[in-house]
């Protein structure tokens, strides 16, 4: 059975770095190769960063982060008790039309989406957003 | 995240900035005022260090953004309103490379959050410090 590691941290942006230096330890100590451990560093920065700017607006709050690994693939989990901050809702920035259409934050999430494989985000179960990354532990190519 | 100045008298004087520590969304405006301040003291042509950032997410990525207008002479980015520093672009990219901002050595996966942001293209990148020191005119 395969085990999950869990942090949590106040949602505060002074603990990015706690934060990369968890996943990218964990993430490592489960197999993932070197470019998928940047993929999901990459990832979770974004994804935390939009919770504590997007999500709690700055406010007090808290971050549950669990990793665990699943046959060949890394999932990470991200729960937060903010308002909802859905990255489904932010359409993908093509970087070759005029970006005013593109929404605040887009980029962050354009990040996070070519960083991993699938990525799942639910909203409000108990009070409680979770944001489900997953990713293959040996990036692809053109990942 | 630390911040080295040097000034370079050469033909042209070159302003060199070396970062060290990753550049995220809790500091990356701290790099933007550095910048910012730069610039209002008489620096024309400035030169990013970038081999000591080992991480950079898209708050970074709209720190160099930002530098650049800073040296064209423009009005930077309001650092809260986030996605507007790319709102410039589009613009930035039809006007080609910045001949006032280049980059220096940066990391693989710095240069990896370029490419997937389309800001490569944007900039002029080194691995020798004094070619992109020369390449200034």
């Amino acid at each position: 059975m395969d085990s999950t590691t869990s942090l949590r941290v106040s949602a505060h942006l002074k603990n990015l770095t706690l934060i990369r230096r968890f996943i990218e330890q964990g993430a490592a100590a489960l197999g993932a190769s070197p470019e998928a451990v940047d993929d999901l560093v990459l990832a979770v920065d974004e994804a935390v960063t939009n919770v504590i700017i997007h999500g709690y607006h700055s406010e007090p709050g808290t971050i549950d982060i669990e990793l665990r690994r699943e046959g060949d693939m890394l999932v990470i989990l991200l729960g937060d008790q903010a308002p909802p901050f859905d990255p489904n809702t932010v359409p993908p920035p093509d970087i070759s039309v005029p970006l005013e259409r593109r929404p605040f934050g887009g980029l962050g999430v354009h990040l996070m989406r070519l960083s991993v494989d699938e990525f799942q985000y639910q909203a409000g179960l108990s009070g409680r957003n979770v944001l489900t990354l997953r990713k293959r532990l040996t990036a692809r190519q053109d990942s | 995240m630390n911040i080295v100045i040097e000034h370079v008298q050469g033909a042209t004087p070159v302003t060199v900035l070396r970062t060290e520590g990753d550049l995220d969304a809790s500091n990356y405006q701290e790099l933007i005022a550095r910048v910012q301040a730069l610039y209002r003291d008489g620096t024309r042509d400035l030169l990013l260090d970038l081999g000591g950032i080992p991480f950079i997410s898209s708050a970074g990525i709209v720190a160099l953004h930002a530098a650049a207008l800073i040296l064209r002479g423009e009005r930077p980015p309001d650092p809260e309103a986030g996605w507007e520093a790319f709102h410039a672009i589009d613009r930035d990219l039809a006007a080609g490379i910045q001949p006032h901002i280049k980059l220096l050595n940066p990391q693989p996966r710095v240069e990896r959050a370029l490419e997937k942001t389309g800001l490569k293209q944007f900039f002029e990148i080194f691995t020798e410090r004094e070619t992109a020191l020369a390449s200034f005119r």
